[in-house]
């Protein structure tokens, strides 16, 4: 297996939550970035209340809510964080907060088919940046193990890690209530070994909860990925999913969004949201409105910065997206934006040098797939559908090839015939 | 709402680039550059040999010869694809220099200059004919080497052999093994050139580059914790070397030190670290470097032991870049298999221990010494006359000497024939009268430096003659 590869850069966390949570209007998309399509099941001029379900995706009757209340409009086409402009539920904000009286309720007790129930009918998904709905995974037999990925390997992000800062008593109460709930008989929070304020902050309140471990991995990318991140802390090997192996991995940010559920009932409507770089006058974690534009928030934080060749990204700078505007909304997945001075270089020939085949943590051979890009047999012997986008053959080629990009293409070809 | 400017790919890009790999490349090669100053310019000249220019000539060499590359770019980039290329992108983008810095390293420092230009510009036409930066196939530095030696090896050639500074050259410690006819024995191979620290530090005959091992040493745990060489290869390299020596070592009897002697000679440490590795030219696949390396060291061997060639280390990284094409190719084929591979390996592995027996077939572990016949015996009153023969450096049967003994002693040598080229110095040295005086302990009798064997053989053909009339 190949080492995760360590990436060097320092940040400066200010753990404090700032609130936007009053946008004027909310998107709802009708599609994600999955390509899984929702139905609408609201006309235009009616009247929604927070937290109604306005689209379902018809296929697992996993809902969308809105995040605000307010009147509806139709058909405004807006872009999501991959760059795919969608059709898009448009809600007025009026301020109100307005519920549904009946979705006040607060449930004692679960079991674990109400757990699951609720998981869905309140939307939670996974907030790591898959887009994944949540009750899926808790939907199998004699869970093993739970464990929740702390570990956000991709630089410049801090949303996780100011959620445990600020809620880690929550979180650890959380996850003891679905160890019950679930009869999982033990859970680790995973955690990259030099981060001192979230091992703390845990470290604070885990005395109460001696089935909750901590578990570390190194300061290495993409030690975040799943699939890393059972090696090192079970060391057991999965073919396509962890649950096979009985094992739930949650992100934290996840777990913090299920503790809300348990303690309000309510459907997930807000995030916290990561945003940073030099581009950007007030770098901060923004608590917002699931819908929301990213423009709006900037606006609210002070604004940009002036840069030659800002460049502006949804998502981590290995993993995220480069996007033409801040028009953006915010989706679920959406954990962070970056305005960095884009440092693009040059590209010169690839020199054969084998680093991204060292690098590539699924295994394959990306130079390999590359100079293929036309030989669909000989792609399909080099399996770049194994591939998980996490850019480290982008990252370290030295000819600053995006030899990522090249497999994406490789990925699209193979999977078309 | 502002508008960014798009562009797809990842947005954090490693600090190491293609241009930091050669500046690293080239900041391990400096220290060889001064060793190089010191050993072939400074060090005679303190002993009264040389002059201003042997000083820097090592520095004049590269400097020249990456000179000629560069401009052997510039031009081809102007004429045949009508572009001006800047210096600066010559030089940190299409690397022009690297073939010249390296053929001004691997080749004899007593090439005549405009040969060097000449190779040198070989090389980098190679280089741009196979379509240049990343697209050659074969390493160009090696390709200009192999020109300068093959096609001109009555011009190159000599080196400076620190022991033994009263000849301007003598014979590389390969091209010596070659000459004793494979005896492999520590008194054949090490002591002309003192001892294995010597060679471990490059006091012996060789190019610039290739002599020190300790440098390499350096140069290779550098250049690795800077992750600017496929190290997979030359520690595959090497390791082969050593299994093979060793299996000859143990087959045949020879003393460990032989495995020293294989890797400290010929180039082989500087060729494994800095030739082997070039990426462009070797395989890029793990499994792939591995299986190079064990070629490389099959190869090397074979053609040290079983060819009259006595260097085999430049040719070998040419045979495997060559191969290179397949082995990426079967990388790619079999990537889904990977377990063929590794049996590829294991299978290669079966094949250098049978290589080395039979390699071990092909060498000796001592003197043979079925050469040395009596001609003649003439017995009268109380002198006897030996007319005797024996092998000299240039071959078997290469002496014939006339000795005469009166009662006890010794009293006339005389050379009937030879065919010995250092036959000369042997009488200008009084060699023989020397035998004479010292007949009674003849171990204590040191050879003539500059022509060790001749003198050495002249001392054994003499020695068994004694024993013959003592009986
Ligand atoms: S982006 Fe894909 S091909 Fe590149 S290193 Fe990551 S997993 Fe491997
Ligand atoms: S890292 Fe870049 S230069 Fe090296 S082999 Fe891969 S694509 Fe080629």
């Amino acid at each position: 297996m190949n080492k995760p590869v360590q990436i060097k850069r320092d940040e400066n966390i200010d753990y404090n939550i700032q609130k936007y949570i009053k946008p004027e209007y909310v998107y709802i998309p009708l599609e994600n970035k999955n390509g899984v399509v929702y139905k609408h099941l609201v006309k235009e001029g009616d009247y929604i209340y927070k937290g109604q379900v306005v689209a379902v995706n018809e296929g697992i009757n996993f809902p969308i809510h809105s995040s605000v209340s307010g009147y509806a409009t139709m058909g405004n086409n807006k872009i999501i964080d991959d760059g795919k402009k969608v059709k898009c539920i448009v809600i007025k904000n009026d301020f109100k907060e307005k519920y549904q009286k009946s979705k006040l309720s607060v449930k004692e007790k679960y079991t674990k088919q109400d757990f699951i129930d609720a998981l869905r009918e309140n939307g939670i998904t996974g907030l790591g940046g898959s887009d994944f709905p949540t009750f899926l995974k808790y939907n199998i037999d004699k869970p093993k193990c739970l464990i929740v990925n702390a570990v956000e390997c991709e630089p410049f992000v801090s949303c996780d890690k100011v959620v445990i800062h600020n809620y880690s008593d929550c979180i650890l109460e959380a996850i003891d209530m679905i160890m019950e709930i679930m009869g999982i008989p033990r859970a680790i929070i995973g955690l990259k070994e030099n981060n001192l304020d979230s091992i703390n902050s845990f470290k604070k309140y885990l005395g109460t909860y001696p089935k909750i471990k901590l578990g570390f991995v190194k300061d290495a990318y993409p030690n975040g990925w799943e699939r890393n991140l059972v090696r090192e802390l079970l060391d057991i090997e999965y073919d396509k999913y962890p649950t096979e192996q009985g094992i739930i991995v949650s992100n934290v940010s996840t777990i913090y969004a299920i503790y809300e559920m348990f303690k309000y009932n309510r459907p997930l409507t807000e995030r916290i949201i990561t945003i940073t770089g030099t581009g950007i006058k007030n770098r901060r974690n923004v608590k917002v409105k699931i819908g929301a534009t990213i423009s709006e928030i900037i606006a609210n934080l002070d604004g940009y910065n002036n840069l030659k060749n800002p460049i502006f990204i949804a998502g981590g700078p290995m993993m995220g997206n480069s996007l033409p505007v801040d028009d953006v909304i915010i989706t679920k997945d959406l954990n962070a934006v970056l305005v960095i001075e884009d440092d693009f270089e040059k590209n010169l020939p690839c020199i054969k040098c084998g680093k991204c085949i060292e690098v590539c943590p699924a295994g394959i051979y990306p130079v390999f797939i590359m100079n293929n890009g036309n030989n669909i047999d000989k792609l399909k012997e080099l399996k770049p559908g194994k591939c998980i986008e996490c850019g480290l053959c982008s990252f370290i080629c030295p000819s600053k090839i995006e030899v990522r990009e090249f497999v994406r293409m490789a990925k699209v070809k193979v999977s078309d015939r | 709402m502002k508008k960014f400017k798009v562009r797809k790919g990842n947005f954090l890009k490693s600090k190491n680039s293609t241009s930091n790999m050669m500046y690293n490349l080239l900041i391990c090669l400096i220290p060889f550059i001064i060793f190089a100053t010191y050993k072939n310019g400074i060090y005679p000249v303190i002993k009264g040999y040389g002059n201003l220019y042997l000083v820097f000539k090592p520095l004049i060499f590269v400097v020249i010869a990456s000179f000629s590359c560069i401009m052997v770019e510039y031009l081809y980039y102007l004429i045949i694809r009508k572009e001006r290329k800047t210096f600066n992108y010559l030089f940190s983008e299409s690397f022009a220099l690297i073939p010249g810095v390296f053929i001004g390293l691997i080749i004899p420092i007593n090439t005549p200059i405009w040969l060097l230009i000449l190779g040198s510009m070989i090389a980098s036409l190679s280089k741009m004919l196979m379509g240049g930066l990343g697209k050659n196939k074969l390493n160009p530095a090696l390709v200009g080497s192999l020109f300068i030696t093959i096609i001109f090896s009555s011009f190159a050639g000599g080196y400076l052999n620190p022991l033994e500074l009263d000849t301007i050259s003598s014979a590389t410690p390969l091209a010596n093994m070659t000459a004793s006819s494979y005896v492999l024995t520590y008194d054949n191979l090490v002591s002309p050139y003192g001892n294995l620290l010597d060679f471990f530090f490059g006091n012996i005959p060789g190019s610039i580059g290739e002599t020190s091992s300790f440098l390499c040493i350096i140069a290779f745990i550098y250049l690795v914790v800077n992750k600017v060489i496929k190290w997979r290869i030359p520690i595959s390299y090497i390791g082969t070397v050593i299994i093979m020596s060793l299996i000859m070592c143990l087959s045949k009897d020879i003393g460990l030190w032989f495995i020293g002697f294989n890797i400290l000679s010929g180039g082989l440490l500087f060729g494994a670290v800095f030739m082997a590795t070039d990426p462009v030219t070797t395989p890029i696949s793990h499994e792939g470097q591995i299986i190079a390396g064990i070629l490389l060291g099959l190869l090397t061997m074979a053609i040290r032991y079983l060819t009259p060639l006595p260097e085999g280390v430049l040719v070998s990284i040419l045979i495997v870049n060559i191969t290179t094409l397949l082995i990426n190719y079967f990388s790619v084929k079999l990537f889904s298999k990977r377990w063929i591979e590794v049996g590829i390996i294991i299978f290669l592995l079966l094949i250098v221990g049978g290589f080395s027996f039979v390699i071990g077939s092909k060498i000796h572990n001592k003197e043979i010494d079925d050469s040395y016949k009596i001609i003649s015996k003439q017995k009268d009153n109380n002198t006897t006359t030996y007319q005797v023969s024996g092998r000299g450096y240039t071959g078997s049967n290469s002496i014939k000497l006339k000795i005469v003994f009166k009662e006890d002693d010794i009293i006339k040598i005389e050379v009937i024939e030879s065919n010995e080229t250092y036959m000369k110095m042997i009488f200008n040295n009084d060699y023989l009268e020397k035998i004479i005086s010292n007949q009674d302990n003849l171990d204590d009798l040191d050879t003539i430096s500059g022509c060790t064997y001749t003198s050495k053989y002249i001392k054994e053909i003499v020695d068994k003659t004694m024993k013959d009339y003592f009986e």
